[in-house]
Parts: structure tokens; C-alpha cells; sequence
């Protein structure tokens, strides 16, 4: 069954400095029990993009196209019927820990609040509830009552991924879910989150910039650039025939591959080129890139790409 | 990521390079900042009718005239009536403007160069000299100033000199908080750091360097201030013990009214007006500043 | 915490003795000679020379540096400042006296103007930019640049002089507190509305906030379990600084209406020059300013847990 699905979706914000795409055109979807990883740069959207699904973006945001959750539309959604969808059928797990947990609150008592609201359990059964929780992700029982800035940041991030298990949702978004972490701590996160893919059959919709995260976790891949989705595909699509210049150039770049910086610099999301947006620091770049931008051509079925390069 | 976006990208107006474009852009932000495009042009309106006073008044605020006492608004062609010595009360308003304005500002000016010097000096050279500067801007932060003034006024003697000593004396500590902060914060960046391994010297560093880049912060939050230093001349001056008898302030222009403030309400009234109102639209103007400011100097002025 | 504590108690002594210190210098730093002033206010004629030397001793304002030590040490651990160089009372005496008139006033104004303020910010800031927002802005900044003793003195024209309901002047009744209160309670609801409206807004835009709403918490509870308990700890800082703030308020409102409290006290002493007086009110002053630090301190402490597991 399909969860979410994209058509056509852009996001925009109000700025003085103009309106600023964040995310432009983008089209997605995911099934049951289906991992889809984007992968950006700062700044390519991908976080929007999942804040976007939560609704949780600051009120100067303005969507177009749509944005499905089973048959709702989550873009009409009031705030009201977001309320009732957060946690309970959606939930995230957020970027930063330390900032992400309420320093005046323990990390049991977030996961108590979140129970008995959307459970309806009593204090006593949601508080037993929320330990096991805590437990099975992995924080040590003495330390379930701890406050954030008690915990070590690996532990923090595991409170968070507790928080975003807590309801049992179908999907679960999880923001850069090892940044800033000690790499030995970031492997377990990655193992941490696989185990939950796999036995708790949940679809799962992961942000990175790190391509190994990716490779771990991901059934389906899409690369984020300037707020387009430049490329999609299964994991062997991407990795193994990317098709993209800036895919390409991400996988060359990867200290595994012989460390191949892309030239030049993401562009400004006020200030985009004309034509392609990867068109500046395109080798293959050509007069027609320049000029419009381009659709996206089926490789495969799976195999999405936005290049001329696959039209002609 | 987001508030980065939602800032609008904080670093284009974070930059402090100023080309026609930029002058422009400002201009638009500045009208469209309406409590600060209003208010601005009410303090340039206060401003002049205070400088250029003999322009719209033909009194004398001194001159004691006992035969036209007590005087209400409008009678015998006095606008705003007369005091108990039958002196204009307009007169004596605008004049006394010039007073409490001036010394406001003055005192603003010499509390933000200290406190500049002050914090910038401690977080440069930071070690024991930052610690001990900091602890006694600690200790001193939350004591009254209004009583340490009274205090200071009370040892030295009643006078404007003594007033301004008084509000000086504390009056530098939020100052030279805030440049610490910012100094602190700069201090880290590349800029600095380089400067420093091409040998500049210090006292070259924190002229060239950190004072420049710390004053617009500063400038805003001196302006958020010029209210408060109003309000803090008129009540000391009030009880009696500020600006002196007979110039003309607002604060010490309360004090004489207050014997007569049953009888004759106008002179209490007016006076009051012109204080509130002025400190009003300098409070205003301070909000609206910061809230013009760059996103950076949001953040370290909170209130 | 205990480590906190003593430090904090280890400052307010030094405070104590910098204070005494700097009260008692007040009589051989100020100009001119206050034995020599106060006679010739005392019986309209300029003294002899026998006077004035004849009142110095009388009231220890001559004698060698030990005596002064010794003097200095009894005024600062006995609290005890002689008598009034004018009215020859003991002067202790008469600040308790006057202490209970003047605590009434800043104690019922704090206990009114606190949790107005507070529901008055905690609703703009959840209502932030809505019209309910900007009234309170406005109101707040008006409220703010109204000097306290022109309030004072326009409450008594309207409702002594014109409306006749409320006596201009005396102490004791109730009706005698009100313009008194509503006088203190003006600037400071003013001024704390504005802080905790900038306290609460700064904490909504926290990322633990965004997390509270993309687990569905409902709104009230985000504003109140996660932005205003994190405000608490500012709010209480705060707090302690308006106390003084209060005080000196009191100052000014104690002269306007004749209100027999030690600001009015200090006041009249300050005119005359009446040194004991100023020297215990400084005292007075540190005394209070000591106590309340460390009461926010400790207060401090039980708000954020960040500081109460800190080691020590």
C-alpha cells in the first residue's frame, strides 16, 4: 500500500530577500515497509521536505501541488487533524538531540506525555510502557529518568528514536539521525534503526548527506540538489549505474571512491541559475542546460532522472 | 537549516558591506518597519522643536514674572499657563526638553564608551583581569541605581554634575556585558586570529578590529536606553535632588508642581506629557532598531 | 549545589563589608562639614566654632583612625547606625519602623503585578503578531515611559481632586493603598510582560518545541510544559532584579503620596544630610540585595535541572 506520496510538491518561503524555493517540483512516494533515503546537501531541501510531511514548517511556508498520506491530503490538513496525525501516525525523529529534548523535563517523562495522549493510557501504565520503550532502544534502565544533558549524545539520540517508536506509527521520518555523533556511535544508530526497519515492518523516511547511512538503510535512494529530487532509483540503481553528473559526483567524491570533490559550489536557493540547476558545476553542461530546465526522464521503472543527457 | 530560511538567508543581511544596492534595500526595510519609520520621524520632530526652541516660543523659561502666577493653559495668551514663579510653562517645557534630551544622551554616549572599552579590554585579554572585571559587573548588575543614586547624590551634594556621576556609575555595566559577549564570540573568528599571527598588537586589534564590530550592536542597544535615562534624570531631579533650580527640567518642574497640584493640575500635567511621551517614542524607536537589526544582534539583546 | 550556595553566601558577605565600608567613608569623603550645617539649620545661625566642635564629639565624628575602626566595626555587625544627626532618634529604630510601611507597598505590588504579567506575556507570545500581541505591546511600552511620579500625581488629580473617591495622602486605610499600588504595579507589570513575552518567544523557538508538536502534544501543553517552563529560570532572575527595582520605585512613590515608608525616610535624610540615616539605608539596601540573590540562586536551582545535577 502506498503511505505518502508526492506530486508535484513545492514548498516556498517568504523572505525579504524574495520568495526562496526550498523545494521545487518534487515528486515521491513511499510504500509499506519501504526505507527511502534522501541525500543533499545543506541546503538542498531534504529536511524541508520532511518537515513538510509533519507539517511542522514556521508559518512564512506555502506549499502547491500535493501531498498524500494514505487519501489526505496533508498539505489541505488543518492543524487540528496535523495534531491528531503527529506522533500517533507520523512521527520524526529530529535532528540535534541535545537541543531536540526539553532540558527541563526527563527523557521517561517525554515519552509519558506522548503515550497518554495519543494512547489514552493512565500515568501509571504509560510510564511502564514508556521504560520498555526505552530499554529496547537501547538506554540503560538506571538512566531512563535522566534529563537530556545527562546523557551522552549517543544515548540522546537513542531518546529520540524511542520518542519517534513511542506510538507505533507507520512511518517514521528520521532527520540526519547520526549527526554530530562519534563514528563508532554512528554505526550503532545506523544498526539501532535497521533492527527497527526489520522487525517492526515500518516504512521509513531517512535524511542524510552520508552515502554509507544510505547504503545500510535505504530500499529506494533519491538525490536532493537546490530542491529538486535530481535522481531516484533502488539502492543498486543509484549505486551501482548512477546516471546524474552530481550523483555520479557525490559517489566519486566518498573517501571510498578516491575522494573527487564536485567543483564549484551548491548554488544560492535566492539566487538559482537558469536552466538546470547543477548546470554551473556540470562537466557535461550544454547550451540547451543552460536554457530550461530539465523534466524527469524514466531510466527504468525505478530509475528516475532529471538530465538531458537521458532525453537524448 | 530551516530558521536559516526562514530568516531569509541570515547571511545576506549579516554582511556589513554597504553597496547602492544595499543602501536601498535598507531604505525599504526602514519604511516598512512602520513603528520605527513613525517613531523616527516623531524624535526628529521632538529633536528640532527642542534645538531650535526660540522658534516657537518668544518666552524667556526664566523669567520670573509675578504678576502673571499660576496662569491656566490659554489664559492672558499664555498656551500651556504659567508656573508659581509666572513663568510660560511652554516655554519651559521646550527648553527643558533640551535639558533632559541633552543630558539623556550624554549620558547614554559616556555609559556605552565605557562599558565599550570596559568589556572589550576584559574579553581580549581575558584571565584574571576578565574574572575580576566580570565579578564586579556581576555584583553590580541587579543593585538599584535609583538608590545608589540617591546615595551618590546624597553624599556629594545635589547638582546636574552629580546627577550625571550618579547614572554613570552604573550605568556602564550592561554595556560592557554585551561587548564582552560580542567580543568573546568574535574573538574565534578567522579574521582575528590571522590578524593576531601577523603580529598586530593589541591595543591595534581591539581598535582596528573588535571595536568597530561591536559598536552596532552597541549603538542599538544605547538607543534602547535614551527612554530609560530619561526617566531616571526626571525622577532623581523630582525628588529634588538632580537638575537645580532655575533651569528648566522636566523631572524638577514636577517637583515645583506638586505643591499645587490640587489646584492647579496643568502644571503638573504637561510636564508629565512631555516626558512620557518622549520616553514613549524613544522606547518605540528602540524596539523598532533591534527589530531592524541584523538576526545576530536579535539574538544577544533580548529584551 | 551546597558548593553554590556557599560561594554565593561567601559574595553576599563581601558585599556587606564593601557596603558598610563604603557607607561608613561617607562621612569623611562628603564636602563640607555636616556639624556645621545641620546647626545652622537647627537654630538659624551660623555656629561657633565650640558648636561645632561640641556636636562632632557628640555624635563621633571626630576621634582618632582607631576609634573610627572600632565605630565601623560596631555600625557593621550590630546593624547599628547611632541616632539621627537631626531628630536625635536611634536610627535602627526608625527604619523598622518605616520598613513594614514600605514592604507593604513593594510586597502587594510584586504579589499583583507578577502573575498578571506573566499571563499577560505567556498569552502574547502564544498569540504572537495577532492583535490580542500588539495591544499588549503597545500598552506595556506606554506603561513603561509613564515616569512613576507623574502617575502618582495624575491618579490625584483625577480621583482625589476631581473624582473625590480616594484620599490624596495618609497610611493605614485601604483606600490609601490603592493609588499607591496601582502606581508601583504600572511600570513593573510593564516591564516584566515584556520579558516574559521575549523569554517565551525565544523558548517557542526552540527545536524541543518542534519536537513537542511533531509528537501531537496539544498546544497549551507546549506552551506551557516546554516554553514556559523553560522560561521560569529567566523569569525568576528577573524577578529578583524588580525587587529592587521595586524598592527604588518605592522611593518616588513614598514622596508623592506622603507614605510614611524608609524611602520617603531616606529621601528626607538625603536633603539634609543626615548621615546615619544614608549609612543604614545602604546597609539596608545590601542586606536586601544579598538575601534576594540568593534566594533566585536557590530558586534557580530547583527550576533547571541542568544546574541542580551539576556536580558539586
Amino acid at each position: 500500500m502506498r503511505l505518502i506520496e508526492g506530486r508535484n510538491l513545492k514548498v516556498y518561503f517568504d523572505s525579504d530577500a524574495g520568495k526562496v524555493h526550498a523545494v521545487d517540483n518534487v515528486n515521491f512516494h513511499i510504500d509499506e515497509g519501504e526505507n527511502l533515503v534522501f541525500i543533499g546537501e545543506t541546503g538542498s531541501g531534504k529536511t524541508v521536505l520532511g518537515m513538510t510531511i509533519m507539517r511542522l514548517l514556521p508559518t512564512n511556508v506555502y506549499y502547491e501541488g500535493e501531498l498524500y498520506f494514505k487519501d489526505k491530503n496533508l498539505i489541505k490538513a488543518t492543524e487540528k487533524e496535523m495534531e491528531g496525525l503527529r506522533g500517533r501516525e507520523l512521527a520524526i525523529i529530529m535532528q540535534n538531540p541535545l537541543t531536540a529534548l526539553n532540558p527541563c523535563m526527563s527523557i521517561k517523562k517525554h515519552l509519558v506525555q506522548v503515550l497518554q495522549k495519543h494512547k489514552g493510557m493512565d500515568k501509571k501504565s504509560a510510564s511502564d510502557r514508556a521504560a520498555e520503550i526505552l530499554v529496547e532502544t537501547g538506554i540503560p534502565e538506571d538512566q531512563i529518568d535522566y534529563y537530556a544533558h545527562q546523557l551522552s549524545g549517543g544515548l540522546r539520540q537513542r531518546a529520540l528514536i524511542a520518542l519517534g517508536l513511542a506510538c507505533d506509527s507507520e512511518i517514521l521520518i528520521a532527520d540526519e539521525p547520526t549527526k554530530g555523533l562519534d563514528v563508532t556511535v554512528q554505526l550503532q544508530v545506523v544498526k539501532l534503526l535497521r533492527k527497527i526497519s526489520d522487525n517492526k515492518k515500518k516504512a521509513m523516511f531517512i535524511i542524510t548527506h552520508d552515502l554509507g547511512v544510505a547504503a545500510a538503510l535505504a530500499d529506494r535512494i533519491a538525490i536532493m540538489y537546490c530542491g529538486r529530487i535530481l535522481e531516484s532509483g533502488t539502492v543498486k540503481e543509484i549505486f551501482e549505474s548512477p546516471f546524474h553528473p552530481y550523483t555520479k559526483g557525490l559517489i566519486a567524491a566518498h573517501p571510498s571512491r578516491g575522494l573527487n570533490p564536485i567543483q564549484g559550489y551548491s548554488a544560492s536557493l535566492v539566487n538559482l541559475p537558469e536552466g538546470c540547476v547543477f548546470c554551473p558545476r556540470c562537466d557535461h553542461a550544454t547550451a540547451k542546460c543552460r536554457e530550461s530546465e530539465p523534466e524527469e526522464f524514466d531510466l527504468t521503472e525505478t530509475h528516475k532522472v532529471r538530465c538531458y543527457l537521458a532525453g537524448s | 537549516m530551516i530558521a536559516q530560511t526562514a530568516n531569509g538567508n541570515g547571511s545576506v543581511s549579516a554582511s556589513t558591506v554597504y553597496s547602492e544596492k544595499k543602501v536601498s534595500t535598507w531604505w525599504r526595510k526602514f519604511t516598512k518597519n512602520k513603528l520605527l519609520f513613525i517613531s523616527s520621524i516623531f524624535c526628529a520632530a521632538l529633536v528640532f522643536a527642542v534645538v531650535f526652541a526660540p522658534l516657537f516660543t518668544d518666552q524667556d523659561p526664566n523669567k520670573v514674572d509675578l504678576t502673571k502666577r499660576l496662569l491656566q493653559p490659554g489664559e492672558d495668551g499664555s498656551f500651556l499657563g504659567t508656573d508659581g514663579f509666572g513663568r510660560d510653562l511652554f516655554a519651559r517645557i521646550l527648553y527643558g526638553g533640551r535639558t533632559s534630551l541633552g543630558l539623556s544622551v550624554c549620558i547614554v554616549v559616556v555609559n556605552a564608551a565605557i562599558g565599550l572599552i570596559v568589556g572589550t579590554t576584559a574579553a581580549f585579554l581575558g584571565g584574571i583581569v576578565d574574572g575580576i572585571i566580570m565579578r564586579i559587573v556581576d555584583i553590580l548588575m541587579a543593585f538599584p541605581s535609583v538608590i545608589l543614586s540617591l546615595f551618590i547624590v546624597g553624599v556629594f551634594g545635589a547638582s546636574t554634575f552629580n546627577l550625571f556621576i550618579s547614572l554613570i556609575v552604573l550605568g556602564w555595566i550592561g554595556y560592557a556585558r554585551m561587548s564582552r559577549s560580542l567580543v568573546l564570540s568574535l574573538k574565534e573568528q578567522v579574521f582575528i586570529q590571522s590578524s593576531r599571527t601577523l603580529g598586530c598588537s593589541k591595543i591595534r586589534i581591539i581598535f582596528t578590529h573588535l571595536i568597530p564590530n561591536v559598536f552596532p550592536t552597541i549603538l542599538i542597544y544605547g538607543a534602547m536606553h535614551i527612554g530609560s535615562a530619561i526617566l531616571s534624570i526626571s525622577s532623581i531631579s523630582f525628588l529634588g535632588l538632580g537638575v537645580q533650580p532655575p533651569t528648566a527640567e522636566w523631572g524638577s518642574m514636577l517637583s515645583d508642581a506638586k505643591q499645587y497640584v490640587s489646584l492647579y493640575p496643568h502644571m503638573v500635567i504637561f510636564p508629565g506629557i512631555a516626558i512620557a511621551a518622549s520616553v514613549l517614542i524613544f522606547n518605540i524607536m528602540g524596539d523598532g532598531v533591534r527589530e531592524f537589526a541584523d538576526p545576530h544582534a536579535k539574538k544577544i539583546i533580548k529584551t | 549545589m551546597k558548593k553554590l550556595i556557599i560561594r554565593r553566601l561567601l559574595i553576599g558577605l563581601l558585599i556587606m563589608v564593601v557596603a558598610s565600608l563604603l557607607s561608613f567613608t561617607v562621612l569623611y569623603v562628603a564636602p563640607g562639614n555636616p556639624a556645621e550645617s545641620i546647626l545652622r539649620e537647627r537654630t538659624g545661625a551660623d555656629p561657633s566654632y565650640q558648636d561645632i566642635s561640641l556636636f562632632m564629639s557628640n555624635n563621633n565624628l571626630d576621634g582618632n583612625l582607631f576609634s573610627k575602626i572600632a565605630q565601623w566595626l560596631v555600625m557593621a555587625f550590630r546593624f547599628d547606625f547611632g541616632e539621627s544627626l537631626y531628630t536625635g532618634e536611634p536610627v535602627m529604630a526608625e527604619f523598622i519602623r518605616r520598613l513594614w510601611a514600605t514592604l507593604q507597598l513593594t510586597l502587594i505590588s510584586m504579589g499583583i503585578s507578577t502573575p498578571l504579567a506573566i499571563i499577560i506575556g505567556v498569552a502574547a507570545a502564544a498569540k504572537k503578531n495577532k492583535i490580542f500581541d500588539h495591544v499588549s505591546r503597545i500598552l506595556s511600552l506606554i506603561g513603561l515611559s509613564i515616569p512613576d511620579f507623574w502617575l502618582g500625581l495624575f491618579l490625584m488629580i483625577i480621583f482625589s481632586r476631581t473624582l473625590k473617591w480616594l484620599p490624596a495622602f495618609g497610611y493605614g486605610s485601604a483606600a490609601n493603598y490603592i493609588m499607591p499600588i496601582i502606581t508601583l504595579c504600572v511600570a513593573q507589570i510593564a516591564s516584566l510582560t515584556r520579558i516574559v513575552r521575549a523569554t517565551m518567544l525565544e523558548k517557542l523557538s526552540e527545536d524541543y518545541i518542534v519536537t513537542a508538536r511533531g509528537n501531537g502534544l496539544k498546544k497549551k501543553m507546549i506552551l506551557m510544559k516546554f516554553a514556559f517552563r523553560n522560561s521560569l529560570g529567566p523569569i525568576v532572575t528577573y524577578l529578583g532584579a524588580s525587587f529592587g527595582h521595586l524598592l527604588a520605585g518605592a522611593v518616588v512613590v513614598e514622596t508623592v503620596f506622603s507614605w510614611p515608608g524608609v524611602g520617603a525616610f531616606l529621601v528626607d535624610a538625603v536633603y539634609s544630610r543626615d548621615y546615619p540615616v544614608i549609612q543604614g539605608f545602604v546597609m539596608i539596601i545590601a542586606l536586601f540585595y544579598v538575601v534576594i540573590n540568593l534566594v533566585t540562586d536557590i530558586l534557580y536551582v530547583y527550576i533547571d535541572p541542568r544546574i541542580r545535577f551539576e556536580k558539586g
